[in-house]
């Protein structure tokens, strides 16, 4: 079973290192409203592994990030945010 | 010209749900959560039922009135919830005790004012449940 897990709060809220310990690897990460500012934390992402990072590419946009995130995170619209959760068994957001 | 290839590309609906806890005010996710169910409706899938619970009841009171150049996203969740005949329930305890009231509670309480959508209706956890255990996917907004 693949969960796609959500964080829409900031990386001072700790969020991520909360539900790290649960991710599996054939999970997904997507980060989303203030749950952007992680594309800058490039060292708590990479130790994920090799699951895919997703970004709401409009999120970013808002907050002047899109040019500033590293090659881990792909930037996704609504559409396919809606996708993802069609793809994956199960979604849990943290916030 | 070649016919498109039918069913090749096309994925099949999927039955949402989805879960607001922020009210309109107070954070980025009721705004989300619309947009969200505006996409989803645009492709394709199927919304079982739109939850609101704790703070998330806001999104549908009626009387919120917003600075001209901002969204009134009470009135955006009202016309898309109408346009889409779409299952919209509040949760009858959070609305309540936040002054989130049908007519009928404002009665029930002596109270001069209602203040809830009548796009939206009041009811209990068990829409919660039924939403879980009915939907493909459950969202939450927060």
């Amino acid at each position: 079973m693949s969960i796609l897990f959500t964080i829409s709060k900031p990386p001072a809220l700790g969020l991520l290192e909360s539900c790290q310990s649960i991710i599996e690897g054939s999970d997904a990460l997507l980060l989303l409203e203030d749950g952007v500012y992680y594309s800058l934390r490039e060292d708590l992402i990479r130790p994920l592994g090799r699951i895919p990072i997703y970004c709401l590419e409009e999120d970013l946009l808002a907050r002047g990030l899109a040019e500033k995130t590293f090659e881990l995170i792909q930037q996704v619209n609504y559409e396919r945010f809606v996708k993802l959760c069609t793809e994956y068994s199960k979604v849990v957001s943290w916030f | 010209m070649p016919r498109p290839d039918r069913g090749f590309c096309l994925s099949p609906a999927v039955k949402f749900a989805v879960v607001v806890y922020s009210s309109p005010a107070s954070s980025q996710a009721a705004a989300s959560a619309y947009q969200f169910v505006r996409t989803l409706l645009n492709e394709g899938h199927e919304l079982y039922r739109l939850f609101f619970i704790a703070d998330g009841v806001e999104n549908a009171n009626r009387l919120t009135v917003t600075p001209q150049d901002e969204t009134n996203l009470p009135q955006q969740w009202h016309g898309l919830i109408t346009k889409y005949k779409l299952d919209s329930v509040a949760c009858v305890s959070s609305a309540i005790r936040r002054g989130i009231l049908t007519p009928e509670e404002a009665d029930r309480h002596n109270l001069d004012a209602h203040t809830l959508l009548d796009s939206t209706e009041i009811a209990g956890l068990g829409q919660l449940i039924d939403a879980a255990v009915n939907a493909d996917r459950l969202v939450h907004f927060g």
